[in-house]
């Protein structure tokens, strides 16, 4: 083994992490090389002034600030009720919207969007997941707003295999898409504090939809556009208006899934009938 | 070397009278029945793993954002771990898993606060025992040297020297190869002696 193979193998030597054979091979070269060795030795001084480090003590009144929190979690679950939401959402909900909903949907004023208000605006960066600015481009340039929204969340590509092996669940985009849409891409983003599958599909109009899938505990914060609450195929389904295109969220066991870019109310609907079913691995 | 020797044992009882090998054998021994009462919504249960592991949490948070916002993120991190405890399927450690969280927090924060760049995460000391001994100095040297890091080598070179947990681990909780973690300590602690010789170090 030469230097350059050796250097490479250093920190894993020094950390008794290579196979027997290597870590053999590895020190024969140390015996001749002094280069290799001081290099070997520096690690050793760095990992005794790293055990004697410091050991900063967490403040003791963080356990009750967790648990206040942690009660508050509880006051509000299940779902909350539609005396926490907003009363303004609903009032400034285009007219357009309110029409066809009321064509196709019964709106039922259940609270799902009370998840949203559990965190004050200027938490959602932190605590949300925030579709803001992938909406203000959706509608216009799909793909750039994918690229914004990888940027954002380092996404990265994957397959549905993958994104369930990496999950530890199986997606609802396993199940397959809604006759008359095509899986494009999978992606994993790292959201706060989760990660979240995310399928681009491609309809036969051309249309874009992304579907989301993420935690319960990661409100979606779709900016501060106006919002309702439908019940879609049965499901409590909270629906905002994005320029010509709809974006839905719903409950689906202890996940949340997201469409954005849906035509109308007809193919929300059809969205949720086809992804709600029973998951396998729930 | 007789360091390289000694880590010939099995990682995870190498150096039991370290701080890092003493708190994450506790949490490996965290049984299955505290993390499946706290699935339940058991606060007891949930205490009992906060008391257990927090402190691990904390210390890599006060030296991967600091320490004016390791409080919050610590808390945060155990906000997310009870949250989303129905997910915690155990085919990793509960304390890999809660590393996990926690460096995702921390990239996450400093990504938000655009302060990712080493320079401007400065060292606050830690260390206030009295006198200037050199083992003293040597170690505000290493804080120092350590906050100069990239977020992704330093939260690898934590999570094995501080917290000593073996490749594997390492790698489950960065969510990276083995061969990563290798990699990425072979650049930390080579950047890690660049700094702490800028700063003065006399090995």
């Amino acid at each position: 083994m030469n230097c350059s193979e050796v250097q490479e193998r250093l920190s894993a030597y020094f950390d008794g992490e290579l196979a027997d054979e290597e870590q053999t091979a590895v020190a024969a070269h140390l015996e001749g090389c002094s280069a290799c060795g001081e290099e070997l030795a520096v690690f050793g001084k760095l990992s005794e002034m790293s055990a004697s480090l410091a050991d900063p003590q967490a403040p003791t009144h963080l356990w009750n600030d967790l648990e206040a929190k942690l009660d508050n979690d509880e006051d509000h679950n299940p779902m909350p009720s539609v005396a926490v939401a907003p009363p303004s959402r609903s009032q400034r909900f285009p007219p357009r919207l309110f029409a066809i909903a009321a064509t196709v949907l019964v709106a039922v004023g259940l609270g799902v969007a009370g998840y949203k208000i559990w965190f004050s605006p200027d938490e959602h960066d932190h605590l949300a997941i925030n579709f803001e600015h992938y909406l203000e481009e959706f509608d216009k340039d799909p793909e750039k707003a994918q690229r914004i929204l990888l940027a954002k969340y380092d996404g990265r590509p994957t397959t549905v295999q993958e994104a369930a092996a990496k999950l530890q669940y199986e997606p609802v985009i396993a199940k397959g898409l809604p006759s008359g849409c095509s899986l494009k891409d999978v992606y994993l983003l790292d959201m706060p504090c989760c990660t979240c599958a995310q399928a681009v599909c491609r309809c036969d109009d051309g249309q874009h939809i992304a579907v989301f899938e993420h935690d319960l505990d990661q409100p979606v914060w779709f900016g501060d556009r106006p919002s309702i609450d439908c019940l879609c195929d049965g499901k409590p389904t909270n629906i905002v208006q994005i320029d010509d295109r709809l974006a839905a969220t719903w409950k689906q066991g202890n996940r949340y899934i997201t469409v954005i870019g849906a035509r109308d109310l007809e193919d929300v609907t059809r969205f949720v009938a086809h992804l709600s079913g029973p998951k396998p691995n729930g | 070397m007789t360091s390289a020797a000694l880590r010939r044992i099995a990682p995870l009882a190498a150096s039991n009278t370290s701080r890092g090998a003493r708190k994450w054998t506790q949490m490996q021994d965290t049984t299955a029945e505290i993390v499946a009462a706290a699935q339940r919504g058991d606060r007891d249960a949930q205490r009992e793993l906060y008391e257990l592991s927090h402190q691990n949490v904390y210390r890599l948070m006060v030296r991967m954002v600091g320490l004016q916002d390791a409080d919050d993120l610590t808390q945060q991190v155990f906000l997310q771990a009870f949250r989303r405890i129905d997910q915690f399927s155990g085919r990793s450690q509960f304390s890999t898993w809660l590393y996990r969280l926690a460096v995702n927090e921390s990239l996450q924060h400093l990504r938000r606060s655009k302060r990712a760049h080493f320079h401007v995460l400065e060292h606050e000391p830690m260390d206030h025992s009295s006198g200037h001994s050199d083992n003293v100095e040597q170690k505000d040297l290493l804080e120092r040297a350590l906050a100069r890091l990239e977020p992704d080598l330093r939260s690898t070179f934590l999570l094995r020297e501080v917290e000593d947990l073996p490749y594997g681990e390492i790698a489950l909780a960065l969510d990276v190869p083995e061969g990563t973690v290798g990699s990425r300590l072979n650049r930390a602690r080579r950047e890690l002696k660049q700094h702490l010789l800028e700063l003065g170090w006399e090995p």
